[in-house]
């Protein structure tokens, strides 16, 4: 039971970290597609999501380990699993959580039946943290220096990021013919909470010396951007709740963004997709406290001079060479960029099959197969994987995708996702990464995604 | 069509499993790294025994010893070793005394090196170490500034244009451990 327990909190919060909804991304029947390409090939009268059940995923995921490296009931002690973790992660490896909880979403077509013009809007809810792996930081804590005489220490080895936001969305979207379509979405976002420091640089080094036993050099250049904390640090006297409720509502620090979407049929059964999420970024200029420590010190050890007796205070002198500066300057955030881009062909006619399928050109397939591409910006290399799908329209009501991704962190992630849409409900549940299921603990990565809409679909005739 | 849904439910959770896991023995922790960097160094001419024509037989400076005492650190110290190397090119034998004292300028710990003259052969070198561990440790975190009394050893006397250093570089390896 326990297990069972552990299994189904897992399966509900462990997901893919890089953000890539390859199972989403051009799954038509669920309107949240529109999320990962505001140009996909949509087709309702309008939808409505089922406020706060529309969407939710909560992410966490680590590339060097799982959960089973670390805390497996094995009898290896506990150092030891820690030390063995170091030893397989390298400072490319990721740490990250990502959570979204869509708020409300909806979406109408403008005009008449025969129109192809679609608004869509909502405001969801995101929560993000990602960190490189500090190795050197970790290297440090764990063994000192003592047996790295000669190696220089990275003090760039600490990269993180995290934040709490609300995006508020409108979105537009036309079928200009047959052929193409497409759509853009503007986005503002208001941070609530942020915390970065993804611009480091510096080194820590000893080495053997000559006229004192080591030659030891520190010179740090790290920064650490705060914005929405500074206010509960010290004698804070107000409403957290009310305080967050009112920066999640466009009165936190704000930003702009734009998607961008299409979708190109070369030919009735061949199509090209692709979109260009969160280029924008956050403006931070409230309840902005910021801390630098940047400098060089040469540490040499006490030095008597013998003659005037005033030698040097070694930590004074430390701290005036590095000192640690609390800035109150305001930054700017670049949201993490996210492109996708999908090739399908369909086969199998769905007419005159179960399948009623005749609303939009690759709807008259009752199968497609594809490959899709997913790339995302990171503070370092950008996180990239390449997914093969296939798509089955398996009764009129019923559409299954099922994919196989290859990224930098898995060679075996199978997804799987269905959606049906009765009456007007639609109710849709991707899981990906199945063959972890096995034993969840040592997966790197999972992800699980549901919601509920409402959907009221296109008509083909006028009333 | 719900029946899809259950199936695959069921299917995604009778085939998930979980190893056993103790999230507990993270309270296992136990860290222990070890530092190490300079301690000390001096290096004195010896013209710097020599004041106004009239040799000096002993010099002495005392510098603030913060350091280890910083803040979150030095409870979790357990062993410091001090390693010294001294180096004679006066023809002059000395005795090094290196005192700890607190902020009352009471003395904590002390030891002295000898270190023999030099003839002019080659440089006379000389190593020693102090280890502070237990209760000779507690001292070493007590320590709020260190003397340095180098006494010269009468011999051949030192002019203004005594040629000669006695040098000493020192290291300090700090143990910590954290649980």
């Amino acid at each position: 039971m326990r297990k069972f327990k552990l299994s189904l909190i897992l399966m509900v919060t462990f997901t893919c970290f890089s953000q890539n909804k390859q199972i989403l991304y051009n799954f038509n029947s669920v309107p949240q597609s529109m999320m990962v390409n505001p140009g996909s090939d949509v087709n309702y009268n309008w939808f409505s999501g089922v406020p706060l059940l529309s969407g939710f995923s909560a992410n966490i995921g680590s590339s060097g380990f799982s959960v089973y490296d670390l805390f497996a009931n094995n009898g290896v002690d506990f150092n030891t699993k820690l030390r063995n973790v170091l030893d397989s992660t390298s400072k490319k490896d990721i740490i990250s959580l990502n959570q979204q909880l869509e708020i409300f979403n909806g979406g109408f077509k403008v005009g008449d039946w025969q129109s192809n013009e679609y608004v869509s809007f909502g405001m969801y809810q995101e929560s993000n943290f990602l960190s490189y792996i500090p190795k050197d930081y970790a290297m440090l804590v764990l063994d000192g220096n003592r047996d790295y005489l000669g190696k220089v220490f990275d003090i760039g080895d600490l990269n993180f990021k995290g934040e709490l936001i609300s995006v508020f969305h409108l979105g537009y979207h036309k079928k200009f013919n047959e052929k193409l379509i497409l759509g853009a979405r503007a986005k503002i976002y208001s941070s609530i909470f942020n915390i970065s420091s993804t611009k480091n640089s510096g080194y820590f080094y000893t080495n053997q010396g000559a006229s004192s036993i080591y030659d030891q050099v520190i010179a740090p250049n790290l920064q650490v951007n705060t914005s929405g904390f500074s206010n509960y640090l010290e004698n804070y006297s107000g409403n957290a709740k009310t305080d967050i409720a009112k920066k999640a509502l466009l009165g936190g620090n704000l930003g702009l963004g734009l998607d961008l979407g299409i979708t190109y049929y070369p030919k009735e059964n061949l199509q090209f997709t692709a979109s260009l999420l969160d280029i924008g970024f956050i403006n931070h200029s409230k309840e902005v406290e910021s801390y630098r420590v940047k400098g060089f010190y040469k540490y040499v050890g006490l030095t008597p001079d013998f003659v005037l007796g005033n030698s040097p205070d070694i930590l004074e002198e430390f701290r005036e060479a590095v000192p640690v500066v609390t800035l109150n300057t305001k930054y700017k955030t670049l949201r993490p960029l996210k492109f996708n881009t999908s090739i399908q062909y369909s086969f199998g006619d769905g007419r005159g099959s179960e399948c009623n399928c005749t609303s939009n050109s690759e709807d008259k397939y009752r199968n497609s197969v594809g490959a899709q591409f997913f790339a995302m910006s990171t503070p370092r290399t950008p996180i990239m994987a390449l997914t093969a799908f296939y798509r089955r329209q398996i009764f009129d009501a019923l559409e299954m995708k099922a994919t196989y991704t290859v990224d930098s962190f898995s060679f075996n992630n199978i997804g799987l996702g269905l959606s049906t849409t009765i009456s007007k409900v639609n109710f849709y549940i991707l899981a990906d990464n199945l063959l972890e299921y096995r034993d969840i603990s040592k997966a790197n990565s999972l992800s699980f995604q549901l919601g509920l809409n409402i959907i009221v679909p296109s008509k083909n005739t006028p009333e | 069509m719900n029946k899809f849904f259950g199936i695959f439910l069921l299917f995604v959770l009778s085939i998930s499993c979980s190893s056993d896991l103790d999230f507990t023995q993270s309270q296992d922790l136990k860290l222990n790294p070890i530092f190490t960097g300079n301690f000390a160094s001096f290096d004195i001419k010896a013209t710097q025994f020599v004041s106004s024509g009239v040799e000096q037989n002993s010099i002495a400076d005392e510098v603030t010893f913060d350091i280890i005492k910083y803040e979150g650190t030095s409870g979790f110290l357990k062993q410091a070793d001090l390693n010294f190397e001294f180096t004679n090119t006066i023809n002059r034998k000395y005795s090094i005394i290196v005192n700890f004292l607190d902020k009352d300028n009471v003395k904590l710990d002390s030891f002295s090196v000898d270190v023999p003259a030099y003839f002019g052969v080659s440089p006379i070198e000389v190593k020693k170490s102090e280890i502070y561990k237990t209760t000779r440790l507690d001292l070493f975190r007590k320590a709020h500034k260190v003397s340095f009394e180098v006494k010269m050893l009468p011999g051949i006397m030192l002019t203004n244009s005594s040629l000669g250093s006695i040098k000493m570089r020192s290291s300090a390896t700090v143990y910590f451990l954290y649980q």
